[in-house]
């Protein structure tokens, strides 16, 4: 095969497109892509500054990367979550980035700074490991936001992911949900970060082929507690109608943007958002679930040590 | 041909034959959509052929989360 745009030796075929292209044309595609869907949603002006969270995945490490290279003031941040060996060799692989880049990063320990660990305070209070991760990824990334006086968080979500979530919300008909899936999250309150997923309409194999094009080292090993997500096989799944006919991920997500979405606005009810009585962040509650878990945890902790007179 | 996918486990195994990557992916029952297929590092499209002495990567692209 031929590229498209220079017509020298391909090395990869978009079968949606019907396009393939060498590895410097492919980058031309890949950056294009970006730029439109920062500027048709909206996502950030030239001189904003942005908060890429990174995990040390393919995902995010393109976005870091493709960013910086597009001139926008960008920081990354990447969370120790203390999921053991793997947090450790992700954190180097962002540090790395980081150093041979110039490029600034943020490393929050939860450990070390919040004193418990995820995978324990998940068995402890009886919670999938990956729920008590997106609460406090979710918590972070807004308050390290909002005190580093960042105007955006951008986030490595691929069109895979983005399809995947559609198709789980779709066969469960989550109609709130479904409401306020976007690849802009506006910020609703003054403390809350408007959120971005730049890559929407890139494959995660597009993301892995610009990784591989550029030498950006990733981890590639899959979180632990990810194997056997149901988002893998609805992947997977969308993956085989996409073989059989090519661009269907792709109209199934943009087409509910443009057409089905609007029937759904109806369920996305305002809710009223206060301030945490302990940290001061957006919730729901009088205390957010953030704070909830690090009491959970400090109960934990005194529960389990020796009380005065007690016998061994 | 030596064909090594890498995720989630490493798994190798030995092919017969002069074919494509897009037979070898109809073999061997993998998609296109989600791996890539690498030969001395450099990726190859689906009319790219593969010979007996090539040692051959598959890289899974689909992670969880």
């Amino acid at each position: 095969m031929r590229c498209r745009r220079c017509g020298e030796k391909a090395e990869i075929y978009l079968k949606r497109h019907n396009t393939a292209f060498c590895s410097s044309c492919f980058q031309v595609y890949y950056s294009e892509q970006v730029k439109r869907n920062i500027k048709r949603e909206k996502m950030f002006k030239p001189n904003d500054r942005i908060l890429v969270v990174v995990s040390g995945g393919k995902d995010s490490m393109a976005l870091w990367h493709i960013l910086l290279k597009l001139g926008y003031n960008v920081t990354g941040m990447y969370i120790n979550l203390g999921i053991c060996g793997y947090s450790d060799r992700s954190q180097e692989v962002v540090e790395r980035f980081s150093q041979a880049n110039n490029a600034p990063v943020i490393i929050k320990n939860i450990e070390k700074e919040y004193g418990f660990s995820i995978p324990a305070l998940a068995r402890e209070i009886r919670r999938s490991t990956c729920s008590l991760c997106g609460t406090i990824k979710r918590y972070l990334f807004n308050k390290v936001a909002l005190d580093g006086g960042f105007n955006a968080v951008a986030t490595g979500h691929n069109l895979d992911d983005e399809a995947a979530t559609l198709l789980g919300n779709v066969l469960s008909w989550q109609e709130g949900y479904l409401a306020r899936q976007s690849p802009v999250l506006p910020s609703t309150h003054p403390k809350l970060v408007k959120k971005v997923k730049p890559l929407y309409t890139l494959t995660e194999r597009e993301n892995l082929a610009y990784v591989l094009f550029n030498g950006i080292e990733f981890i590639h090993e899959e979180c632990p507690h990810a194997l056997g997500a149901s988002s893998i096989l609805y992947k997977e799944i969308l993956n085989k109608l996409e073989d059989e006919s090519p661009g269907t991920k792709q109209r199934f997500l943009t087409n509910f943007y443009k057409k089905g979405k609007k029937f759904f606005e109806k369920y996305s009810e305002p809710v009223k958002l206060n301030e945490c009585k302990i940290c001061g962040q957006v919730t729901t509650a009088e205390i957010c679930s953030f704070c909830r878990l690090r009491q959970m945890a400090e109960k934990k902790k005194v529960d389990s040590m020796p009380q005065e007179g007690e016998d061994f | 041909m030596r064909v090594i996918f890498k995720m989630p486990f490493r798994r190798e195994i030995e092919v017969k034959g002069v074919k494509t990557v897009k037979q070898l992916a109809e073999e061997l029952n993998f998609s296109l959509e989600s791996n890539l297929v690498l030969r001395d590092g450099k990726m190859l499209t689906p009319d790219e052929k593969l010979n007996e002495e090539d040692v051959v990567e598959v890289l899974s692209a689909i992670s969880g989360g």
